[in-house]
């Protein structure tokens, strides 16, 4: 899914006064139904525990960047991109969970081959793997 | 005293201890049952059956808006009814996480869970004998079968790595290892000290310069990869300066605050947090509310260690002199984490 991006300049306490996002409030807030999580403005404040809570991440394919979604409300998301904390408008997005930040397939293969060169894996364990693991790619 | 007269809590996180019990023999373990706390409470308590758990949980959550229960222990399926435990939580709308060495999550055990949990499973290296002398068990095939069908049937799952002098600088390796085997994160925590811990200090705590290499190799791993690697167990910046890692996310010590992980052991007592001894109150007796708002919790949370209060570091006030509890655990009192000295002083040695 393309995911169209345009990233505010707008100052950071004017874009908080207009719609009404606190991004240090450190709150769940609400989208469409699905939670994202409010972190805060430094990224050292993102609560580790909450990596398995779904949805913390989501992956901006336009710009192939990472970003962290930190709240998202009325159309906008706040996200921390490159350490910067942004405001970006929602045109088009949905939220990928921690599954769909599985490895693609191929490196995944590509990984398990090397252990089971190494020795470090048994011959059916990769053959299990191989055949039955299916990790799906963000898109 | 009611929650309503206390005020709202804010804390959405509960740790739920169900048995102490664990068949791993890691010496790096910070549980203090396993090595020998300074005040262990009385272990000759009954221990809660699962209505009284429901019970419990249910009356944590009219004091605070919980959302996440972790489910750990010891190793919590050593307990027989835990997955019946966990379908009350799910059932009850918590977010349930299972804290576990991944051992005993087998096919048949996998059935008996509810969907939609997610797992935190301990991958300690890349190799079977890595893995197998950390944990003190012979364990490694087991577990990455287990995490093999755990990721086949949808489950999502981070794995674990507690990073000693042994396997640190084998970081990359085993991230690529749980990446391929289908991990949504990497959760790296280096060794956290307990008192049990102390004869094997020199074998254990990793030098400021090997934990900085460690760090890089998973930095370096997040870059290639992709999949996202955090430090739960906090790394003050005076061992290592963590602005220097902006693909890993770094966690504190919440000290109480919103993210406080306050830990219910199998017995029903109330503790700070998984890493600390100190019993709060009894959730048998007190409601959580009162138990937060008591003194002792208060004195608990308190303060920085004398060492940090000449710290100029901008993250000081995050870091907080690290971990209270090993500090606790490993001195018997409240001084800067032992962590930092003695990673110092390897790295002097």
């Amino acid at each position: 899914m393309a995911t169209k991006v345009k990233v505010t300049q707008q100052p950071v306490e004017e874009l908080e006064q207009k719609y009404g996002v606190k991004a240090k409030d450190g709150t769940l807030d609400y989208a469409e139904g699905k939670y994202f999580l409010v972190v805060g403005r430094n990224r050292t404040e993102l609560d580790p525990r909450h990596l398995v809570a779904p949805e913390p991440i989501v992956r901006l394919f336009e710009t192939k960047a990472t970003v962290k979604v930190i709240a998202a409300k009325d159309g906008i998301m706040v996200i921390v991109w490159n350490g910067k904390l942004k405001f970006v408008p929602i045109l088009c997005y949905k939220p990928i969970n921690v599954l769909a930040k599985r490895l693609d397939l191929e490196v995944a293969n590509l990984i398990l081959s090397k252990a089971l060169e190494e020795k470090r894996i048994t011959p059916e364990f990769h053959a299990y793997t191989t055949a039955t693991m299916t990790p799906k790619s963000a898109s | 005293m009611k929650a309503s007269a206390l005020g709202r809590l804010p804390h959405s996180y509960l740790t739920l201890e169900l048995t102490r019990s664990c068949n791993n023999a890691c010496r790096h373990c910070y549980n203090y049952f396993r090595s020998g706390g300074r005040m262990e409470p009385s272990s000759d308590r009954p221990v809660l059956s699962r209505a009284e758990i429901r019970s419990l949980v249910a009356r944590v959550a009219r004091d605070t808006p919980l959302e996440y229960v972790a489910v750990t222990g010891g190793e919590p399926f050593l307990r027989p009814d835990c997955a019946e435990i966990v379908g009350d939580l799910v059932e009850a709308g918590f977010k349930v996480i299972v804290i576990t060495n991944g051992v005993l999550l087998t096919p048949s055990q996998l059935r008996r869970l509810p969907g939609g949990i997610n797992f935190e499973i301990t991958l300690l290296g890349h190799t079977p004998e890595l893995h197998n002398q950390l944990a003190g068990a012979a364990v490694f095939d087991t577990i990455l079968w287990n995490l093999a069908r755990l990721a086949r049937s949808g489950s999502q799952f981070v794995t674990t790595f507690v990073s000693t002098k042994l396997n640190a600088l084998e970081v990359f390796r085993t991230y690529e290892l749980a990446a391929a085997l289908g991990a949504g994160a990497f959760m790296y925590n280096r060794v956290n000290l307990s008192r049990g811990a102390k004869p094997y200090v020199s074998e254990l705590v990793p030098s400021a310069a090997m934990l900085r290499e460690s760090l890089t190799q998973l930095q370096n791993a997040v870059r290639q990869y992709q999949i996202p690697a955090v430090c739960s167990v906090p790394i003050p910046p005076c061992v290592v300066e963590v602005a220097d890692f902006p693909e890993i996310q770094f966690g504190w010590c919440p000290r109480g605050g919103r993210d406080a992980y306050y830990t219910v052991d199998p017995t029903g007592l109330l503790r700070p947090c998984n890493h600390s001894s100190d019993v709060l109150g009894d959730l048998r007796q007190q409601s959580f509310a009162e138990i937060v708002a008591c003194r002792k919790t208060k004195v608990f949370w308190q303060g920085i260690p004398a060492e940090c209060a000449q710290c100029r570091h901008p993250l000081k006030a995050q870091c907080g002199g690290g971990c209270p509890a090993a500090a606790d655990e490993f001195y018997g009192r409240r001084r800067m984490d032992p962590f930092c000295r003695l990673a110092r002083t390897e790295e002097k040695s």
